[in-house]
């Protein structure tokens, strides 16, 4: 028997298995699909949150706030102590007047409210754009607190302190995704492997007579594990459909973007549903070999 | 040709064959008696390789059967034809199909599969039975096909474990009869019974088995109609040659 009779073979027993056993092998679909579905989601919106992160990373920006009455000279001096450091790509001075113009730009509804409150009501400041890995962090983190005991320096935003936050939480998000998966990942696999056994009980004295008549146990076991690869394709598959279709009511919902538009969701990619089918024809493998290595 | 030679088999403590010893040439007949549980699936099963001896040695057409590697066991297999009561015929198949699943293991396609089965359901008479279901089928018929699925190989040796168990005494004759004929033809047959009282013929032999030992080892003189002990009976051609 050369190997594409074998294979042949195989996939029609065990296209016949899966249909004759419709139910049980529903079972061991469903709970692939669904470990699937939920460990992918998990991976997805933790990525998604991680290169939001990366790219606000790289733009990292600390704004230094100053006092309303330094002098144009002095913020000039200050300047140009800034930009000496070797991680400094650029600074940008924002006057009151820029600040209050920026303002009435991006809220124009309470602009009103900066306007009445004089030319002071916003106070001057310095956009810093660093290259982070241009130093060692306790260097920066030096230079940002005597930047911030300038007696005209007000106040130092650094952006990146809360991005180290979402990125906690993303790698949480991550952590939990994977952990969610791999346990369900598991019983999927746990479930096909009960289901094959079961469809192997059943056809036990199919088995029996094969060997007896010379089957070879390639012959023998071949549909079985054919029949856990197609339950894990199945799985898969309905999983990546399931995955697109969830994407594609939340693109529906609004511009892709969560929280504000911080989070950009990005666009799914067809590698990453040709790798959640991947991983299910791999549980279903694993859960057909589990099965096999003692039952039949 | 399959040899014994100082056969045992033990599972765990308990001792299914001890001291094991016979040679049974090219196309004997074989009766292999003995009450039940006196060792006689457990000694079929050894010339087959679905069990392997404890001890000593099992040959089967030259071949050292008990140190054949587990993947070659099919090989062996395929060239002895066994009728077994317990796994009898596949309900959800057709005859056709429960006869030829060696060919299909063999790669045969279906054509060539219907011809075979033809051919093996011929001699056993049921070949206009082949597209029916096992269950339409009486209880001799069904062994009959079980034959006809050994057959299949036109194996040298044919291998019977008390296939006339479900069956009433005259099917039983029937059933015995046809084994008779394929062993005409040729073939080696081994046939394992408890029943005591199936009819025999001339050069017929019969190993008795009792509590695993081999208690009796006979032939039946066809002119004479009595039993010799083996060890006075005919001399055996292969060793006077
Ligand atoms: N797989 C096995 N495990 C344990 N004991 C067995 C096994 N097969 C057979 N036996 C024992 O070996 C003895 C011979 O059994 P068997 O060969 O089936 O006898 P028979 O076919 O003559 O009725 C019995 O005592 C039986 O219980
Ligand atoms: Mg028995």
């Amino acid at each position: 028997m050369t190997f594409f009779q074998a294979l042949s073979h195989f996939l029609r027993e065990a296209g016949l298995n899966l249909v004759r056993g419709w139910r049980v092998s529903i079972l061991a679909v469903v709970t692939i699909a669904a470990s699937l579905y939920v460990g992918g989601v998990f991976l997805i919106l933790s990525h998604g949150i991680s290169s939001s992160v990366e790219n606000w990373r790289g733009e990292a920006r600390v704004v230094a706030y100053l006092e309303a009455e330094t002098t144009a000279v002095r913020v000039e001096e200050i300047r140009r102590r800034v930009e000496s450091a070797s991680w400094v790509i650029g600074v940008e001075t924002i006057s009151s007047a820029e600040a209050s113009d920026r303002f009435s730009e991006t809220f124009p509804e309470i602009s009103d409210l900066v306007a009445s409150q004089g030319e002071a009501a916003l106070p001057p400041s310095l956009e810093i754009s660093l290259a982070p890995d241009r130093v060692e962090p306790p260097v920066l983190q030096d230079w940002l607190e005597q930047l911030a005991e300038f007696p005209e320096v007000a106040m130092v935003d650094d952006d990146r302190r809360w991005l180290a936050q979402v990125d906690v939480f993303a790698s949480l998000l991550r952590l939990l995704g994977l952990v969610l998966g791999v346990v369900l990942l598991g019983a999927a696999v746990f479930t096909t492997a009960t289901v094959i056994r079961l469809t192997a009980h059943v056809y036990r004295r199919e088995i029996a007579v094969q060997r007896l008549v010379g089957g070879t146990e390639f012959y023998i076991r071949g549909p079985f594990v054919i029949e856990g690869v197609l339950q894990g394709l199945l799985g898969g598959i309905l999983s990546a459909m399931a995955i697109g279709f969830s994407f594609s009511l939340l693109a529906a919902r609004g511009p892709a973007q969560l929280a504000g538009g911080l989070f950009a969701l990005e666009p799914l990619s067809w590698r990453l549903l040709v790798q959640v089918v991947a991983v299910g024809a791999a549980a279903g493998l694993l859960g057909a070999l589990l099965s096999l290595r003692r039952e039949i | 040709m399959i040899q014994f030679f100082d056969v045992g088999k033990r599972f765990g403590d308990r001792v299914a064959l001890a001291d094991v010893n016979f040679k049974i040439p090219r196309g004997q007949f074989v009766f292999l008696r003995g009450p039940s549980g006196a060792g006689k699936t457990t000694l079929l099963k050894l010339i087959y390789r679905a069990e392997s001896p404890s001890e000593g040695q099992i040959l089967v057409n030259g071949r050292n059967v008990g140190s054949i590697p587990k993947r070659k066991v099919p090989f062996l297999r395929r060239t002895i034809g066994v009728v077994f009561q317990e796994f009898s015929l596949i309900e959800r198949r057709t005859v056709s199909d429960n006869v030829t699943y060696l060919p299909r293991i063999l790669g045969e396609r279906r054509p060539e599969r219907r011809r075979l089965a033809a051919e093996a359901l011929a001699k056993v008479g049921l070949d206009h039975l082949q597209d029916a279901f096992p269950a339409e089928l009486s209880g001799g018929e069904q062994q009959r096909v079980a034959i006809a699925r050994a057959l299949i190989s036109r194996p040298q040796i044919l291998i019977a474990d008390e296939p006339t168990g479900n069956l009433d005494p005259e099917l039983s004759r029937d059933i015995i009869s046809l084994f008779f004929e394929i062993n005409r033809q040729g073939t080696t047959v081994i046939l394992a019974t408890h029943n005591p009282s199936l009819r025999r013929r001339g050069r017929d032999r019969i190993l008795k088995l009792e509590s695993g030992r081999l208690v009796e080892d006979r032939i039946m003189d066809p002119i004479s109609a009595e039993d010799i002990p083996v060890a006075l009976g005919p001399p055996d051609p292969v060793a006077t040659r």
